[in-house]
């Protein structure tokens, strides 16, 4: 019987520490857990999925860093964060509110690999854009799966520690939308290490047509010849020429 | 009423009652000039009816070897039911006469008809009082003198009461208050209500009323943001705060750590920048439930009060996210 209450007892107890609320916060604080942490240089912080704003994170005590977010303050229910170190990245996930504190708390596993850095350049130079559909990464403490994206002014920059094990990579011709899932070429299935691989408007089309059919645009399965034409009329307008994919181990 | 030939006798009645408030039925002010006119009229007047006359026995006797300036002030303010002040050039000039008549004016004021003119003689005093016509026979004065003490008294009925009897109806009134006080706590419930509501930049004011002499208890709390693209926020108390309304009123401080924000037509969640602009005279409404004393345990009643929006920015400018954030 005494058993019995004192079970309930540390199961309210673990319950009511398993509540969090939620907070809105800049000041985020940042731990990794894993071994060699402490060589760790250059950390980041991607913050809601945007690389193109990499946060840079400021070393706070061995394998601990910070940052102030100023006036971008993150609401911890819906704030998604991934850390790049060197080549490396972590997995994505929710920060832990500090109420007292009015801290978000993050404690990463940073960081395996392999990680590759994908270079990419369209020809003619044109405004381009990439997502990264993020799964959870097994070794983190409370993972959540993300979607990071940035984008390519000129057509031309990097997709850096691309971890294909576990995320999808799918490059678009034009602005991100962060509405839609635009119908983009599926990078995984085309970059080849230690090489580069160049694809014309014809060897895109192709993709996408393989894409569709084996069900990797983020659809389901299918080979509608109106989507061939349309993927053939889009790239027309866009005066797409070609694309070169060049990875770095 | 008809005039009265002097030297006719007056029928015989039993003599007007006196309020044990007041010493005399009738106090005489007069100028020593015309103390033989007044020694007329006092001795045409029934033997039941008590005058004061500073000139009899009993008048010197009550003035003798005191202050006689606040002594005639006392007698004329407050001893007789009526005064009858002989108005006269001696009476306009004399000083204590006029001490008489200014403290009966006073009285004047509170007891309608306490002041009685008769005027012998035409004078520079100004009288509003309706006067009686001090050159008709004495004998015919005594007896409208007598009619005047024995009219229902024209004053309010408190004034007649001793202060005596007002202290003692005073206590008796506070006793049964006191007496019921308790009584009151124990029969009526709490009654709580939200009198206003606003916002700064660590939470939301809301000033809670309760009426009942019982406590009422806070058991829910929360912000309705109606069309704005914020997301309805459950409160909680703020730490110094208790959930217990006391009877009486007292602001409640709540707080909540974020506003979340609605997803917007770009695929983002609103953030400040966005939310700011929008504030403006909608209303917000705070609604607070609160378990009244009666009511059941499970039970509570839904108080609600609006405030406008543009009050909230202090609030939104700490608690919305500012981050561009995908929606979920």
């Amino acid at each position: 019987m005494r058993l019995f209450v004192l079970k309930t007892f540390v199961c309210v107890l673990l319950a009511a520490s398993a509540v969090q609320g939620q907070i809105t916060t800049a000041d985020v604080r940042v731990r990794v857990t894993s071994p060699g942490c402490d060589k760790l240089k250059d950390v980041y912080l991607i913050v809601n999925g945007d690389e193109l704003h990499p946060v840079k994170l400021d070393q706070d005590g061995t394998c601990r860093w910070k940052t102030d977010l100023g006036d971008d303050t993150i609401l911890t229910s819906t704030a998604s964060f991934s850390l790049r170190a060197d080549l490396k990245r972590s997995g994505c996930k929710k920060a832990e509110a500090i109420e007292t504190k009015n801290q978000a708390d993050l404690v990463f596993s940073c960081c395996d690999g392999p990680f590759r850095n994908v270079n990419v350049k369209i020809e003619p130079p044109m405004l381009a854009s990439y997502d990264r559909y993020v799964r959870s990464f097994a070794a983190d403490r409370n993972p959540v799966g993300c979607r990071e994206f940035a984008m390519f002014e000129k057509g031309q920059g990097a997709i850096n520690s691309a971890k294909f094990d576990d995320e999808d990579v799918y490059l678009h011709l034009g602005p991100f939308n962060p509405k839609r899932q635009p119908v983009g070429l599926f990078l995984n299935k085309v970059v080849v290490d230690d090489r580069t691989l160049v694809l014309t408007r014809d060897g895109v089309v192709y993709r996408m047509t393989v894409q569709r059919a084996k069900g990797q645009s983020r659809s389901a399965p299918g080979l509608s010849s109106n989507a061939i034409s349309v993927d053939i009329k889009t790239l027309g307008d866009l005066k797409f020429e070609r694309a070169e994919f060049q990875v770095i181990k | 009423m008809a005039l009265l030939s002097e030297g006719q006798m007056i029928p015989s009645a039993p003599p007007p009652p006196r309020l044990k408030r007041f010493a005399v039925h009738a106090a005489f002010s007069y100028a020593k000039e015309d103390a033989d006119y007044v020694r007329r009229v006092g001795d045409a007047l029934p033997k039941g009816i008590k005058v004061h006359d500073y000139k009899t026995r009993d008048g010197i006797l009550k003035v003798v070897g005191l202050d006689l300036k606040k002594t005639l002030k006392h007698i004329y303010q407050y001893e007789a039911m009526f005064v009858f002040a002989f108005i006269s050039k001696a009476y306009a000039e004399s000083e204590y006469a006029q001490i008489e008549w200014e403290a009966a004016k006073r009285a004047a004021k509170h007891k309608r008809g306490y002041l009685i003119p008769v005027r012998l003689e035409e004078t520079d005093m100004v009288i509003s009082q309706t006067w009686l016509d001090g050159t008709l026979p004495a004998a015919q004065v005594a007896d409208l003198i007598e009619g005047a003490i024995r009219r229902p008294p024209p004053a309010e009925w408190w004034f007649y009461l001793s202060t005596q009897v007002k202290v003692a109806a005073a206590a008796a009134l506070l006793t049964l208050v006191l007496s019921a006080y308790p009584i009151y706590l124990w029969l009526w419930p709490s009654r709580t209500w939200l009198k206003s509501a606003d916002a700064n930049v660590d939470g939301i004011i809301a000033h809670v009323v309760n009426d009942g002499p019982k406590s009422a208890t806070i058991v829910g709390k929360r912000l309705k943001f109606g069309s704005l693209p914020i997301e309805d926020s459950e409160l909680r108390l703020d730490k110094s705060e208790s959930p217990t309304i006391a009877h009486g009123e007292r602001d409640v401080k709540l707080i909540t750590m974020a506003l979340a924000t609605k997803c917007g037509a770009d695929g983002f969640l609103v953030n400040k920048r966005k939310v700011e602009p929008l504030l403006g005279q909608q209303p917000i409404t705070l609604e607070i439930d609160i378990r009244e004393s009666d009511d059941t345990p499970g039970k509570s009643r839904r108080r609600i009060v609006t405030f406008p929006a543009a009050r909230l920015k202090p609030l939104v400018r700490r608690l919305v996210l500012g981050y561009e954030t995908l929606c979920p």
